[in-house]
């Protein structure tokens, strides 16, 4: 079995207000040096005396669709070359609405990329500008359109959540990328990060943000409109038809290895956790001095990982296999919580069946840190 | 001439003042002045050796130091300085500290003026028989005219305006002149060389090496070392190791004399061995009788004291026995708690001898301890015509089994400036006071006699009378018996299941209102979880108080791909450690402050 890659793509035409992500806006040289610096280190990353085998790529951001699709050809050109991609591989690109066209979007497809995962947002005007988005409702619907007619595996990002949202405005969003015919969508609640504009517009008292219970409805709401339409929730924040559920994703929750390159990527290989220099240009110093990228790293033991394993199992619809878990790390973690896990069943937030503890959708998913955290260490 | 020095060149004597008045201080310049203690050596405020005394601005233990001054009459004195604490909870070792003096400074910061403290410790001293010394402090301070002051001493206890002394103890203006003060005014100790020994034991110490040091002042005779000594309380014998006085550190002689200040150590184990207040005689020739004024320590209030994380029982019993070896009215035993686990019931003179307690072993020993809500001692008479003194809430017996209950009352004494009366009779009432009668004092200050349920006044009732009378008025009060009352259980319940740790005894009438109050408290301490968290206060099986949390809606990250893993998994173990401090109770969880917090009064 093959190993996840992901590539980051730091720059965007301009900054979300809700963003926290490691993306900026920078200048055309930089991001040239840039790219020829990711081409490097995929080189190097890859080009070892045994290559990896790869079963999916990921190209994120940022924006990955700043570039031309000749310019992320060439750096998938690059992975192909060094190293062995499994058939059929996963190769995903994000993009945003206003930096793909029918014809940008073909040339990526014909240049291996075989998903697309397109950020929407919301359709509604005012909550795009909200949230400091560059293109309006019209110019996504479009590129929407455009990437289905190109990728046969088109995924859709939208956000709930937001200030001033209605559930009407919200059903609007839900029965217009519904009327899309994704095979995927990821929805996120907006999550109002520090040292965001939005965070201090809401410090101010400008914004006023969602009660918990109108995010909840809003939450449910959206899930009964995916199940209507034939999407299966395979995550907290993900829906697909069936056989569309994202592998690249799939495998971190599973808490399997990946490679990461790029300024920021984060890396899990044997047990280690590894991140690279999160500024583009230092990262593309460090890459043409021929130093290491890895800006931090650390090894897990058994508790921490077994911690981590729970903690991203408890996302999936699939749920966290305890007893495999309490093997790998020696603790009879269904004795240990036996308490909490009879109540979360008796509330309804937890089903248990077979020794894999599942949250429940309807009300388990949202409260997903709240049980994390007493599996945690 | 027995000692070293002529018993007349000997002056014993504390400060006392409103704290920040610059007590400290001033004791590090008269130990500057009297060349005791190179600057070197010299920490701040050398009279106060805690941390936690520094950090709280209380000194917890009395102090004492020797100094040796040449006076301008060419003579050299001996001068004792001794520390003395402040708050209610210390009244007992405060008195027997200014009972081993002869004099007192009243120490007045110009810029603040006679404060309520002031008058208060002025009562303490002048109820010692001391001679007191005003001293107006800070007079670098020019902005402030210390004619302003000098007219409050004269108006609010008589000192004529010239008695007083100026000082700065920044500067050291006025200490040369406040020193032979001391000399002149304050008398030398009375007392006779050849009588039976009698020493006060006004502190005591406990050092890890050398077991308890008793920090004396001999009234009558001698003591030296290899001396076979008695504690008049018990009649317990022990040979004596050392003596010696503190200048500052610890300097060994071959006997303290009558009217000097010092330390004994005897073979004492513990400090329960050397009691603030109790006599020491000789063994062999036994003074008739010891000096007045002894009292038993007594633990007023107990509390169980639980380790946050069960593991940790082994260190706190360790801390304990640790602990108890150095506070003499500091007592506990085991106890268990279906919610809490095991712990220890334990028992202080008052709220802030817990706190200090409960503070010094989480620091000392790097614990994080769950306290519960502190109580008072029950008697509760059983139908089977049993007796029970119950230190625990939790551990009282079934309705059905009591035959009567009752609960310790205290003699309270409050003295405060006449126009108080009215708000502190008013607070005496509200917390179930008996009054006695009212007692004129000079000047306007009037003494009210109360007799009050200990439990009562326990919690904020001191802190209640002082924000009542803006400060003004002091408390004191011993224990007088205890007498029944119509009192009753309030348990509380969480999610059905009765909490012991939580449950409290109230007076019948009050009781509903307690209920009431404790339920919002909860509400207010115990955050929302995943399930919904029903708090309810009961009377036997009737509830009589009910509140309820809506459970939580939501508590999640959103996006956890690659990059989040390791951010994410640390965000929530931070957000975990944050809750350690909370005990699980069934499967909901309650903070440590939840346990205090039910005291709280509305």
């Amino acid at each position: 079995m093959g190993i996840g890659l992901y590539v980051h793509i730091p720059f965007c035409i301009s900054k979300c207000r809700y963003c926290d992500f490691n993306s900026q806006v920078a200048a055309e040289p930089l991001r040239r040096q840039y790219h020829a610096a990711v081409g490097e280190q995929l080189q190097r990353l890859l080009g070892g005396p045994i290559p990896y085998c790869i079963s999916t790529v990921f190209f994120g951001g940022g924006t990955p669709t700043i570039y031309s699709s000749a310019d992320l050809a060439h750096l998938l050109a690059i992975i192909v070359a060094n190293g062995e991609l499994d058939t059929p591989a996963e190769v995903s690109c994000e993009a945003n609405p206003d930096t793909v066209d029918v014809d940008k979007l073909m040339a990526l497809r014909a240049a291996g990329f075989n998903r697309l995962s397109l950020g929407v947002q919301s359709l509604d005007d005012e909550q795009l500008r909200l949230l400091g988005r560059t293109h309006d409702a019209g110019t996504a619907l479009a590129a929407a359109a455009a990437a289905r007619e190109a990728f046969d595996n088109l995924s859709l990002d939208i956000i709930y959540g937001i200030p001033g949202q209605t559930a009407r405005s919200w059903s609007a969003t839900l029965d217009g990328i519904i009327a899309l015919r994704p095979d995927h969508i990821s929805a996120y609640g907006l999550m109002i990060e520090h040292d965001t504009p939005l965070h201090m517009m809401v410090a101010s008292g400008q914004l006023q943000p969602l009660s918990d219970t109108t995010y909840a409805e809003f939450y449910t709401q959206a899930q009964r409109a995916f199940a209507a339409a034939g999407y299966l929730q395979y995550e907290i924040s993900n829906f697909a038809r069936p056989g569309y559920e994202c592998r690249h994703n799939l495998s971190y929750w599973r808490n399997e290895s990946y490679l990461g390159c790029g300024a920021g990527a984060a890396a899990y290989l044997d047990g280690v956790r590894s991140i690279n220099i999160a500024d583009p240009g230092d990262y593309c110093a460090a890459v043409g001095e021929g130093r290491s990228v890895i800006a931090s790293a650390e090894q897990l033991d058994a508790v921490h990982r077994a911690g981590e394993t729970i903690m991203l199992a408890l996302r999936t619809a699939a749920g966290a296999d305890l007893i495999r878990i309490s093997e790998q790390c020696g603790m009879d973690l269904r004795a240990q919580h036996a308490d909490i896990i009879a109540a979360m069943i008796a509330e309804g937030i937890a089903a248990y069946d077979g020794g894999v503890l599942r949250l429940t959708p309807e009300k388990g998913f949202l409260l997903h840190s709240e049980v994390a955290r007493r599996f945690l260490v | 001439m027995h000692g070293e020095f002529p018993q007349q060149n000997i002056r014993t004597f504390s400060i006392v003042a409103h704290i920040d008045h610059g007590k400290s201080t001033l004791a590090d310049r008269i130990l500057e002045y009297c060349h005791t203690i190179g600057e070197r050596d010299m920490r701040d405020q050398v009279l106060d050796d805690m941390d936690l005394e520094r950090e709280r601005g209380i000194t917890i233990k009395a102090s004492a130091v020797r100094l040796q001054y040449d006076a301008d009459d060419g003579q050299t004195y001996v001068f004792n300085l001794i520390d003395t604490p402040g708050h209610v909870d210390f009244n007992y070792e405060v008195s027997r500290a200014l009972k081993s003096c002869d004099g007192a400074l009243l120490l007045v910061d110009v810029s603040q003026g006679v404060e309520a403290q002031t008058v208060a410790n002025m009562y303490l001293a002048m109820e010692a028989d001391l001679e007191i010394i005003p001293v107006v402090n800070k007079i670098d301070l020019t902005q402030f005219p210390v004619e302003t002051v000098l007219e409050q001493l004269e108006d609010d206890f008589g000192f004529a305006p010239e008695v007083s002394v100026l000082t700065s103890a920044k500067t050291g203006a006025g200490i040369h002149e406040l020193l032979e003060a001391i000399v002149r005014s304050i008398p030398p100790p009375a007392g006779k060389h050849d009588a039976p020994l009698q020493a006060l034991i006004f502190d005591s110490k406990f050092d890890t090496h050398r077991g308890a040091l008793a920090y004396v002042r001999v009234f009558n005779g001698s003591i030296s070392a290899d001396d076979r000594i008695m504690t008049m309380s018990d009649g317990s014998h022990f040979d004596v190791d050392e003596v010696g006085v503190f200048s500052p550190h610890m300097v060994p002689k071959d006997t303290l004399s009558v009217g000097e200040v010092g330390y004994v150590i005897a073979g004492m184990k513990q400090v329960k061995d050397c009691r603030v207040g109790d006599t020491i005689t000789s063994a062999r020739n036994s003074a008739e009788k010891a000096l007045s004024g002894y009292r038993e320590p007594q633990a007023m209030v107990f509390c169980g004291l639980y380790p946050s994380d069960n593991v940790d029982y082994g260190v706190l019993k360790d801390a304990l026995d640790k602990y108890s070896l150095n506070d003499a009215a500091f007592r506990y035993e085991p106890e268990t708690s279906a919610a809490l686990g095991f712990g220890f019931r334990c028992g202080f003179l008052g709220l802030l001898h817990m706190e200090i307690v409960q503070e010094r072993l989480e620091r000392e020993y790097d614990l994080d301890l769950v306290a519960t809500a502190p109580s008072v001692v029950y008697r509760v008479l059983t139908n089977d015509g049993e007796v029970h003194d119950i230190e625990n809430p939790a551990k009282f017996p079934d309705t059905g089994a009591i035959a009567a209950i009752e609960e310790p009352i205290v003699k309270a004494d409050i003295m405060t400036p006449h126009k108080y009366v009215g708000a502190c009779m008013k607070l005496s009432d509200d917390r179930r006071g008996d009054f006695q009668k009212m007692e004129y004092l000079h000047g306007d200050r009037v003494i009210l006699h109360y007799r009050l349920p200990l439990a009562e006044i326990v919690v904020d009732y001191f802190d209640a009378l002082k924000s009542a009378t803006r400060g003004y008025a002091t408390l004191d009060y011993e224990l007088a018996g205890f007498q029944e009352e119509d009192l009753v259980k309030v348990d509380i319940l969480i999610n059905g299941d009765t909490v012991d740790a939580l449950a409290i005894i109230s007076y019948r009438k009050f009781a509903e209102r307690r209920g009431r109050s404790i339920c919002r408290k909860l509400k207010k301490t115990i955050p929302r979880q995943m399930f919904e968290v029903r708090i309810q206060a009961a009377i036997g099986s009737r509830v009589v108080a009910s509140t309820r949390h809506a459970p939580l809606r939501k508590d999640v990250l959103e996006k956890c791909y690659g990059g989040d893993i390791t951010r994410k998994r640390k965000l929530l173990e931070r957000q975990k450690e944050g809750k350690k401090r909370m005990k699980q109770v069934g499967s909901v969880e309650v903070p440590q402050e939840a346990f205090m917090s039910i005291l709280e009064l509305d």
